[in-house]
């Protein structure tokens, strides 16, 4: 049946579409869903129709009915282990008073203790909810590959947080030395290195003027071997970095991150620039200090900066929503379910693939990183998004 | 659509939990509407029709296996209600609220005065209803507020399934048309609200 050609009455004639607006069947209120996602331009009449059928159907609305069930459903499942103690604690009983009320309480309380550890092992075996249970994936760590000028890959230690570059010397984060250099092989200070993370990989980098950087998940820097005698220290960076930048001491002399044709001067702050490509703009937030993007705009501690198109708009952030990722969390402020799993497609290395409608969301929240994405999902959940995951693919459904 | 609640009966008595379930979601609009117009109050329709399925779901292994599952949910629906109310009846009788049980299912006048004492049905729209005949206002009645499919309800007035459908459809189409030529009046109150907000916001 066509039902780009439905009016109001066709609408509310349709069994399936009642069923969508009591909300009482599954399939039917999914299927509905995703065609009023498909076709917007049907919701006005659809939304009519919606209250003419609950005017018609006495007021019973979707609201009386979820309420109704959900309250129908626990009063079912507490009777159903209710009715198991009982008959678990069947005891001759006497006919004194006493032991009639010793048994009635020995039952109140099997009864009570068995909820007890029902409920318990519900909520243990929500954790690992069938779906989960045999694919959970482990949160990404820290890794990352540096590419030296003359294309050796080093694999960067997952024991140490950060790498130290200065010039000749290459050392972790800790002072232990870097055995990179194959036989022979020194570093040149023009010299281009690269540091890496793959998705589930995250590392610090110190730059050879003492700059911090974090670098996220997927994501890059390039930088030259050392900075001295340049009139810029130029950095280049796909994905998400968080930077301290260190001020030169005898003059000023500027760093500059370009990302996806977006050019950031600073002296010396701390900011962040989530440069991810599937971001759809490159966004610039600052911490202290001041930056300039673009050589036009110029934002100050707390605002933010979007960059698409050759357009820069500024706007006041909550930092502590952007830095998240640094400290270890995600946080999220009224984030849609897309721009949630790109983040946890990034640091789980996982794909995500949306089957059906795109569930609506708002969700607000923080959700530590190193949970496995299993713990992660059954958090989303809960706000009525599904997943399944199938080896490295997450699936979201309504 | 019967095969299947016939099925989900036959599950049921085997005590499939999912099934009993189903029953519920299937049969909550039909009975909890009928439960309002016998007991005259939603809370305890509600009451009435869980208290009715849970003693169901305790004799399961008793019940015969019925072939209208919906009529005979209608009558065990019936009879906890009447029960309900041996309980209270003489409080009822008092006021004057006595409800005769005994009465078999509902005329679309009760409807009207069912859906005008619980629902949000707007003036406007039972007025619109005016328009419709007799015939059409039952088959409303049947397909929203007792839930009927149309199977269900062409085996009722003896008419087609198709003649079932397109009375509802050209009915609904009636009292749409007979909104619209009242449509100012949904701006009128609008505007009311707007200016009660306005004032109480102050």
């Amino acid at each position: 049946m066509d039902h780009l050609a439905y009016d109001i009455e066709d609408f509310l004639c349709d069994v399936s579409f009642q069923r969508y607006c009591l909300g009482n069947d599954d399939a039917d209120v999914v299927y509905w869903s995703r065609w009023i996602a498909a076709h917007p331009e049907k919701r006005p009449q659809l939304e009519k129709a919606k209250k003419l059928y609950f005017e018609l159907n006495g007021d019973i609305t979707d609201q009386h009915f979820s309420a109704d069930y959900a309250a129908f459903k626990e009063a079912f499942s507490k009777r159903q282990v209710g009715y198991i103690e009982e008959e678990d604690s069947h005891e001759p009983a006497k006919v004194k008073l006493w032991s009639k009320i010793i048994v009635a309480a020995s039952i109140v309380f099997a009864i009570g203790a068995g909820l007890w550890f029902y409920q318990t092992a519900l909520h243990k075996g929500g954790e690992a909810t069938i779906a989960f249970s045999t694919n959970d994936i482990k949160p990404g760590k820290n890794i990352a590959i540096m590419t030296l000028g003359n294309g050796q890959a080093i694999n960067l230690s997952e024991a140490k947080r950060g790498v130290v570059i200065d010039a000749a010397k290459l050392s972790y984060s800790d002072g232990s030395s870097l055995e990179h250099l194959s036989e022979g092989n020194t570093i040149n200070n023009l010299e281009k290195i690269m540091i890496s993370t793959p998705r589930g990989g995250q590392y610090q980098v110190e730059l050879p003027d003492g700059t911090k950087v974090w670098l996220n998940a997927a994501s890059s820097i390039s930088f030259p071997a050392s900075f001295s005698g340049l009139s810029r220290r130029m950095v280049e960076l796909s994905g998400e970095a968080y930077f301290e930048v260190t001020k030169t001491k005898i003059k000023h002399i500027p760093f500059v991150v370009t990302s996806n044709g977006q050019e950031v001067e600073v002296l010396g702050t701390h900011f962040n620039i989530n440069a991810y490509a599937d971001e759809g703009s490159v966004k610039t937030t600052l911490l202290e200090g001041l930056v300039r993007v673009s050589k036009k705009v110029v934002i100050h501690p707390g605002e933010q900066a979007q960059f698409a198109n050759g357009q820069i708009s500024t706007s006041k952030v909550d930092v502590g929503e952007v830095m998240s990722w640094k400290e270890g969390y995600f946080q999220f402020n009224n984030a849609d379910i897309k721009a949630i799993m790109r983040q946890i497609s990034r640091w789980y290395d996982v794909d995500v693939r949306y089957e059906g409608l795109t569930p609506e969301l708002a969700f607000s929240g923080e959700i530590q990183k190193d949970l496995s994405i299993a713990r992660v999902l059954k958090i989303l959940n809960k706000s009525g998004v599904h997943f399944r995951i199938a080896g490295r693919e997450v699936i979201v459904m309504p | 659509m019967k095969d299947g609640a016939d099925l989900i009966w036959l599950k049921f008595k085997e005590g499939d939990e999912e099934a009993f379930l189903e029953l519920y979601r299937m049969h909550y609009l039909g009975l909890i509407n009928y439960g309002i117009k016998l007991t005259g109050d939603r809370e305890i329709a509600n009451e009435c029709l869980t208290n009715m399925l849970m003693q169901l779901w305790d004799i399961r292994l008793k019940l015969p296996e019925v072939t209208n599952v919906r009529a005979y949910l209608i009558t065990c629906l019936k009879r906890v209600a009447f029960s309900h109310f041996k309980s209270v009846q003489t409080r009822r009788i008092k006021e004057g609220k006595a409800v005769d049980l005994m009465e078999e299912g509902l005329s679309q006048a009760d409807y009207f005065d069912a859906i005008q004492n619980n629902s949000i049905l707007r003036s406007a729209l039972l007025k619109a209803m005016e328009v419709l005949t007799e015939r059409e206002k039952e088959l409303i009645k049947l397909k929203f507020f007792d839930d009927l499919d149309y199977d269900e309800i062409a085996e009722k007035c003896g008419i087609t399934k198709r003649t079932a459908y397109n009375i509802t459809h050209d009915a609904i189409k009636k009292l749409r048309e007979n909104l619209k030529e009242k449509n100012g009046e949904d701006y009128y109150s609008l505007l009311c609200i707007v200016i009660f907000l306005t004032l109480y916001l102050k």
